[in-house]
């Protein structure tokens, strides 16, 4: 058990490694002299140079990956040029906004996407299961920042019950478009999931048994099929979690809600390099996190999975 | 001053020029002034800095200007220098080289210390100092003052020219008189901020500022919200608001819809009014009447470098002038420009109205000439015209539209325009290097309305030899035409100096051609009806302390049902 | 025994054609296609050309009927042939991203799978990294960095991520048939792994590839229309579905039907790969649903994977 949380572990530490390593050849290929946008547009040679020294571009390029690798492990990600302060703590700020949507993505995801999953699943090719059906696949097929501003044109502006994007604080109103926005998606993705596995345990025998033993449905349903369907959501779960949390970047962009992800695209039209590849690395960081996390979980809800 | 990069964002600049009302209606100055209260307004994306020795945009001025002072600044409205912190307008000497200033008394920063000249000298060597890394580091306005190359190269540790001569008194000495020093010094840069501020923030005092300002920096949460509260030992004019919100990360078009449901006070002052809303309102009745409208003193030009094939050709560039649908450029900023055809802006002195010596058609077009021309150059089907890059920033989704029209204009002769819209940074960075972009659309705004702002750093031959920066991006020179800049420099007589300009400019459209000149544009605002006081600056675009609001104040929560104008669509 | 010659195919497809949902979804794509490569001899008009003198004073876009029949944008061009060019961008950055992951994917998973090995572990560990970006932001990032708006660039970029997905999938194919008794058979009979694998393996995993491209095409569509929304795809004036929603964004409440008309294309146009792939994969194998299941979770987590940023994980996998 042990030995299968360090591998993994390492496997996280191997992982971040390549990532860093991906990272800093992307950046290292940026066009353009990262000390002459550090310095502001109308900066003096002179001042360029120091700052060249500064940002230690002047050494050799084996020596930067090097040191960049050192002040990554210090979770040190560089020097935002537009911002003129430390990368890390910039993206801790707005990470909060971020949290707050996931949170509230994955809350819209579990509150829509499993009853009508499992509803469809008792009843399968019934009426409701065909308008399942139909939910999900437009769900899945509608491009999230139409959706969105759809959503946002129709609650915003046309019947101004909500409002027009931004955060206010994270107060409530200001949280439910973007996060029914997101999570629709993630809620038809669910519920073709839990339909599926459901649909699957309700033919396996160890159901059929139940039957036999004389269990109503509902038992059935409640004590066998659902606590074996969720284990395949929660780790689901788990991973949404970590990729929301990395910048749900069009959401952010279309609601104006001050994330991460909008940070990111903001910082990558004002070629503020650090800052986007800071973020890339937090991102990476936190769904590795939620991998491992998952993983690790897993081996306690499923003695089966331990020893692979 | 600054390279403009879109018609959206205006910035800033610093003038002599009595700006008349004419087009700047103001809004509603019924009633008296009330005391209290606090605006909300809006930026787009969070401030880059409150230093003022490095801020260089709009957003960053805008707000300089309220929490902090300089010796000078405009009158009202207009763009007369009045003093400020000096207690009055400088004594200089006969040959203009010597600006002497007093300050007033009692005028204290708001960590409660009185200000001195030292204060000056130290704020204004700080800001040319290259370890500040400031955009002044490089000579531009202030290169002038005595000693300051000295500074700039590490030769000295102060500028000789900055003579504290006792605690209320400062002195300018400059190596060459500059008729528009008055006006670089009531730039934000020649603001004053205590030292020990400064050495308390270290390396953060963008975000710790400490002025005189009629406001202070009450709270900055990045990315989010800056607060402003009335300081109330201020020594000027208090204001009439007790605090100025500004909310971050909402863009115009978000803004102007929040607008329109009273959820905010003014959207991003320093930015017009987006088109789609620009559209809306002017159609409105509640609010059509509101909406302020002031000329900027711009030009709007595609700038080719004549280093550079094609362009080394006089009659391609010439030709380049008979192509361009200004006329369509404007109804793409939904008439909110002039077709200008010259170097110069509308209400600039020496302005020549009309001005058309190439025969234009009222669109700014020739097309057969344009052909003719192109023939003339030795292209046709055979020997067809290189396909050409146009570069431009993306500063707002108008900066796409109107290089879309510039692309199809040139269509129309026969020549293939791609379209390489880049970041800000990018665009800025690639335009001033030197010869690295043949063709470019660019703007550029007043640091003040004088002639010699739109020759000396954009089209002199000074601007042409830089590495980096450039503001001359056709990398223009013209050495007889550069005398002409040079003798009207310093030359007193004005009448003669604006004749010297005109005539420079002759050269630039009727024989040189680095540039097609397409239009200057006009600057729009609007405010919610419980907002008194506001007028377009022309300078500052936006100045609290004219402010007052009325009535109750605007809320995120959604169509309140508020006393004032609603503002259904 | 004679008998009339039957394809293998007839079944497949007699099965699909009574999903009428997929059978819709293929004559949408068909026109669509057929009027994408049409485009050019249509007489519609140049979706690049501004017709600015029919526009107002103050530079109004047209509404719907009258002289444009979707209506004009801001510049005066013409809706509808913008919609119809901009399906050429859509179907061909779909079409050749996703056949690229597929072509990379496929290989590279079933030599993984095959051969197992260091060559699996590296493959294995390089699509952990692989997925461990934030897919979105770091394309958004790769493509600002070497240049913008090239068509090929999205292409190569949108088959970056998606091939990993594809790689683990087949991967875990060819695991669990190589334990299948035909392999075996196979190798007893004295096959090289070369035939084998080519003869015994890729076969079975055609049905895969079948699904997996159908529904990746309109993963691959989805997230171009994402980038290009971002503003760092196919870049003015071209005329592009997603690029059209954002710039008619700020024009939402003046003229809606800037942003509506070209959302709704995207969606009818994932949807219909979508319904397509389903189709499919009940009409490949219907007894064989099971083994899909995995790969249907797996494929639509791919797609809404890239589009939505979540992993492209198929939730049987073995864990590593």
């Amino acid at each position: 058990m042990t030995v299968y949380i360090i591998r993994r572990l390492a496997w996280m530490v191997l992982v971040l490694f390549g990532v860093a390593a991906i990272t800093f050849v992307i950046a290292f290929l940026v066009p353009g002299d990262p000390a002459r946008l550090y310095a502001g547009t109308n900066a003096s040679p002179a001042a360029i140079k120091i700052i060249h020294h500064q940002l230690g571009l002047d050494r050799p390029l084996w020596t930067q990956f090097g040191d960049y690798m050192w002040r990554v492990l210090h979770l040190d990600f560089g020097f935002s040029y537009r911002y003129q302060t430390p990368v890390l703590p910039a993206i801790l700020q707005r990470f909060p906004a971020t949290a707050e949507l996931a949170l509230g993505g994955v809350f819209v995801e579990l509150i829509i996407g499993l009853p009508i999953g499992i509803l469809s699943a008792i009843r399968p090719g019934s009426f409701w299961d065909r308008a399942t059906m139909v939910f999900t696949f437009v769900a899945l097929a509608a491009p999230p920042f139409w959706l969105g501003l759809l959503l946002l044109f129709l609650f915003g502006v046309l019947l101004p019950v909500l409002p027009i994007g931004g955060y206010g604080g994270g107060a409530p109103q200001f949280l439910l478009l973007p996060a029914l926005t997101l999570g629709l998606g993630g809620a038809a993705y669910y519920a073709r999931l839990l339909r599926a596995s459901l649909l699957d345990i309700l033919k396996s025998d160890y159901v059929r048994t139940a039957w036999a033993k004389g269990l109503t449905e509902r038992q059935v349903i409640q004590k066998h099929a659902i606590p074996n369907a969720l284990t395949v959501i929660v780790s689901q779960l788990g991973m949404d979690l970590g990729y929301f949390l990395a910048g749900v970047v069009v959401i952010e962009s279309v609601f104006a809600w001050p994330g991460i992800g909008k940070q990111a695209v903001d910082a990558i039209f004002t070629l503020d390099i650090p800052l986007v590849m800071g973020t890339v690395l937090f991102g990476a960081l936190l769904i590795v996190t939620a991998n491992v996390v998952v993983d690790i979980s897993y081996t306690f809800l499923d003695p089966r999975v331990r020893y692979s | 001053m600054k390279r403009l990069h879109n018609a959206a964002m205006a910035v800033l600049g610093v003038g002599a020029i009595v700006l008349s009302a004419c087009g700047n209606a103001a809004t509603t100055t019924e009633g008296q002034p009330v005391s209290g209260g606090t605006l909300l307004t809006s930026f787009k994306d969070d401030l880059k800095t409150l230093d003022p020795a490095i801020g260089y945009d709009t957003d960053s001025w805008l707000i300089e200007r309220a929490i902090y002072n300089g010796l000078l600044d405009y009158k009202g409205f207009t763009t007369q220098l009045q003093p400020d912190i000096a207690a009055a307008m400088p004594v200089v000497s006969p040959d203009g080289k010597t600006y002497t200033f007093k300050l007033r008394q009692g005028v204290k920063f708001s960590n409660g210390r009185t200000v001195t000249a030292d204060d000056f000298k130290y704020s204004w060597e700080r800001m040319l100092d290259p370890k500040t890394a400031g955009p002044m580091t490089s000579g531009p306005f202030w290169g002038s003052v005595h000693g300051a190359q000295d500074f700039f190269n590490g030769a000295a540790t102060s500028v000789s020219g900055f003579k504290v001569i006792d605690a209320s008194t400062i002195e300018i000495d400059l190596d060459t008189p500059n008729q528009s020093f008055l006006n670089i010094i009531a730039m934000p840069f020649g603001f004053v901020i205590p030292k020990e501020a400064v050495a308390a923030a270290g390396s953060d005092y963008a975000h710790k500022p400490v002025g005189t300002g009629p406001f202070v920096l009450d709270k900055w949460t990045p990315g989010q919200l800056i607060v402003l509260k009335k300081n109330p030992n201020y020594f000027g004019t208090k204001p009439y608001l007790d605090e100025l919100d500004a909310q971050i990360g909402v863009t115009p078009e978000v803004g102007y819809l929040r607008l329109q449901n009273n959820q905010i006070d003014i959207v991003q002052p320093d930015v017009t009014i987006p088109s789609a809303q620009y559209i809306q309102l002017s159609a409105n009745p509640s609010w059509k009447n509101r909406i302020l409208k002031s000329p900027n003193v711009d030009i709007w030009y595609l700038a080719m470098n004549a280093n550079m094939k094609p362009f080394d050709n006089k009659l391609v560039r010439q030709a380049f002038n008979y192509t361009v649908n200004k006329a369509n450029q404007i109804k793409i900023l939904n008439g909110r420009g002039v077709v200008n055809n010259g170097i110069q802006a509308p209400a600039m002195p020496g302005y020549v109205p009309n001005y058309n010596p190439l025969g234009l058609d009222a669109n700014g077009q020739n097309i057969q000439k344009a052909k003719d021309l192109l023939k003339q150059a030795g292209y046709d089907a055979s020997h067809p015209f290189p396909a050409q890059d146009l570069v431009y920033a993306k500063a707002s989704a108008d900066s796409d539209r109107l290089a879309a029209s510039i692309q199809q204009d040139f269509q129309q002769v026969g020549i293939t325009l791609n379209l390489k819209g880049l970041a800000f940074n990018a665009f800025l960075d690639i335009t001033g290097k030197p010869n690295a972009t043949a063709l470019s659309y660019n703007g550029w705004f007043q640091d003040f309305p004088d002639p010699s702002d739109f020759i000396d750093p954009i089209l002199s031959c000074a601007a042409a030899n830089v590495t980096a920066n450039g503001g001359n991006v056709a990398f223009f020179c013209d050495q007889a035409a550069d005398k002409l800049a040079d003798q009207a420099r310093g030359d007193t007589n004005s009448a003669e100096r604006l004749k010297l300009y005109q005539q420079f400019q002759d050269i630039i459209v009727t024989q040189d051609f680095p540039w097609v000149p397409m239009y200057s544009t006009v600057q729009t605002a609007v405010a919610a009806p419980r907002v008194h006081g506001f007028q377009i600056h022309p300078v500052w675009l936006f100045v609290a302390t004219s402010i007052w609001v009325t009535g109750g104040a605007p809320s995120l929560a959604p169509a309140s049902a508020s006393a004032s104008a609603s503002a259904s669509p | 025994m004679a008998g009339p010659r039957v394809s293998p195919w007839s079944p497949i497809w007699n099965r699909f054609r009574e999903d009428r949902l997929a059978v819709g979804g293929a004559i949408f794509i068909l026109l669509l296609v057929v009027l994408a490569l049409l485009a050019p001899v249509l007489p519609i008009r140049d979706p690049n050309h501004g017709y600015y003198e029919l526009l107002p004073a103050n530079g109004a876009p047209l509404s719907p009927g009258g002289t444009f029949l979707l209506g004009s944008d801001p510049n005066g061009r013409d809706l509808l042939s913008r919609i119809i060019w901009g399906a050429r961008i859509s179907l061909f950055i779909g079409f050749v991203a996703n056949g690229l992951a597929l072509v990379v994917g496929v290989t590279v998973g079933a030599l993984a799978g095959y051969l197992r090995g260091w060559f699996e572990t590296i493959l294995m560990r390089l699509t952990d990294i692989m997925m461990a970006f934030p897919v979105l932001l770091f394309s958004i990032a790769i493509i600002s960095i070497i240049e913008r708006g090239s068509v090929l660039v999205i292409v190569a970029v949108i088959a970056l991520f998606y091939w990993t997905a594809v790689a683990r999938i087949v991967r875990g194919q060819v695991l669990s048939l190589k334990e299948r008794e035909f392999v075996e058979a196979g190798r007893a009979l004295g096959g090289g792994p070369q035939h084998n694998l080519l003869h015994h393996i890729l076969p079975h995993l055609v049905p895969i590839i079948i699904v997996y491209g159908t529904i990746g095409v309109a993963t691959s569509i989805s997230t171009e229309s994402i980038l290009s929304f971002i503003g760092i795809g196919v870049q003015a004036p071209t005329a592009d579905w997603g690029k059209m929603v954002a710039d008619g964004q700020d024009f939402m409440f003046l003229a809606p039907w800037l942003v509506i008309f070209p959302g709704l294309m995207i969606l009818l146009t994932v949807l219909a790969f979508n319904l397509i792939g389903d189709g499919l994969r009940d009409a490949l194998d219907p007894r064989a649903r099971a083994l899909f299941r995995g790969v249907i979770g797996g494929v639509v987590a791919g797609g809404a994977g890239l589009a939505g940023q979540r992993p492209g994980l198929d939730p049987d996998a073995e864990p590593t």
